[in-house]
């Protein structure tokens, strides 16, 4: 079956977290409040699921009726990194896939196994990343992240110096960085090397410039 | 008859009147989230002990002699009473089932059928 997949591009779906932070978190104070936007100005219930990771590699999902997210009980009580990104993953499907949701009902348990079994897995991975991509923008703002960045280079000068004299490479430099810049976030690492990838941050901070005056 | 959504959307304004997170509502008063959103949402009754009752109202803030207080009881009475069945209905299950999402994907067919049922029935025993 054709889901009739929004075709986001990067900057679409940036616009839309923009958008989003603009209207919930103008203030864009950190760590994003990801939790208190769902409850609060959205109005979403969240339920921890029970071994939903254990059992079904689900770390969360969005209801069809579009009322609830439901996430993995493990990580709601024990790993909040996991479970913000998890959060901010399926608001990402509201935000950009209300359409979808809507278009697709159904009254019997077997139509919506036939439904899902007659998907893409590509059109299914495609949305998947558009909601990726989302949750890190809405968790890692644009407009935070260069600061943020000089600010941890600022904090770790001699320490970055040292790896550069023993022939670590600017790129690796930039590949460590967010295990140092993470915890501002409240995110696991990752999620923040892949958004100063996407935003080409090592483009726009001069990370050697910001070295002079280091002995 | 008032479902138990009646006493669930009050429990749930009221919580959300004191801008605290399921999380922190039940950090702070040492319940159980689980039961908390199910008892929100509808799918668990209220209680049926007044001693918890009370301890409920106790957390929302709510202050005895109160329209609140009034609304809070009569509604756990009147819900209290409308048990839902044992087994949570298609139309509901459809409901609380995620329309996308993509770890069941397997190569093989009866096999993401019987993980995908298996995922159903999952979803169906956390109705009630």
């Amino acid at each position: 079956m054709n889901l009739d997949v929004p075709r986001l591009t990067y900057q679409q779906i940036k616009q839309k977290a923009q958008n989003f932070l603009n209207t919930y978190h103008p203030s864009l104070e950190l760590p994003v409040p990801i939790e208190e936007i769902i409850e609060f100005e959205i109005g979403l219930n969240i339920y921890p699921f029970p071994n939903l990771y254990r059992t079904h590699r689900q770390n969360g999902f969005l209801s069809s009726d579009l009322t609830t997210i439901m996430v993995d009980e493990d990580q709601y009580k024990y790993y909040i990194p996991k479970y913000r990104f998890t959060l901010a993953h399926e608001l990402g499907h509201l935000v950009l896939h209300r359409k979808i949701y809507q278009r697709y009902t159904f009254s019997k348990i077997h139509e919506y196994i036939e439904w899902y079994k007659s998907i893409s897995n590509w059109d299914v991975d495609m949305l998947e990343w558009q909601c990726d991509t989302f949750a890190g923008l809405i968790l890692v703002p644009e407009e935070t992240l260069i600061s943020e960045c000089k600010k941890t280079i600022g904090k770790y000068k001699k320490e970055i110096k040292k790896l550069i004299s023993s022939n670590i490479e600017v790129w690796e430099i930039w590949s460590y960085l967010p295990n140092k810049i993470a915890s501002v976030y409240d995110v696991n690492p990752p999620v923040v090397e892949i958004r100063i990838r996407n935003s080409r941050i090592d483009s726009k901070v001069d990370l050697i410039k910001l070295l002079e005056g280091c002995p | 008859m008032v479902s138990n959504k009646a006493f669930g959307e009050f429990f749930k304004k009221k919580r959300l009147e004191l801008r605290l997170t399921l999380r922190e509502f039940c950090k702070r008063n040492n319940f159980d989230p689980g039961n908390i959103s199910k008892i929100e949402r509808g799918l668990l009754p209220p209680p049926h002990s007044d001693e918890k009752r009370r301890q409920y109202a106790k957390a929302l803030k709510i202050k005895e002699g109160t329209d609140d207080w009034l609304t809070f009881f009569d509604l756990a009475a009147v819900c209290s009473g409308s048990l839902p069945s044992d087994i949570a209905e298609d139309e509901e299950v459809i409901k609380a089932l995620p329309l996308l999402f993509r770890s069941i994907r397997k190569k093989n067919d009866m096999e993401e059928d019987d993980d995908l049922r298996n995922f159903i029935q999952s979803v169906r025993k956390e109705l009630r």
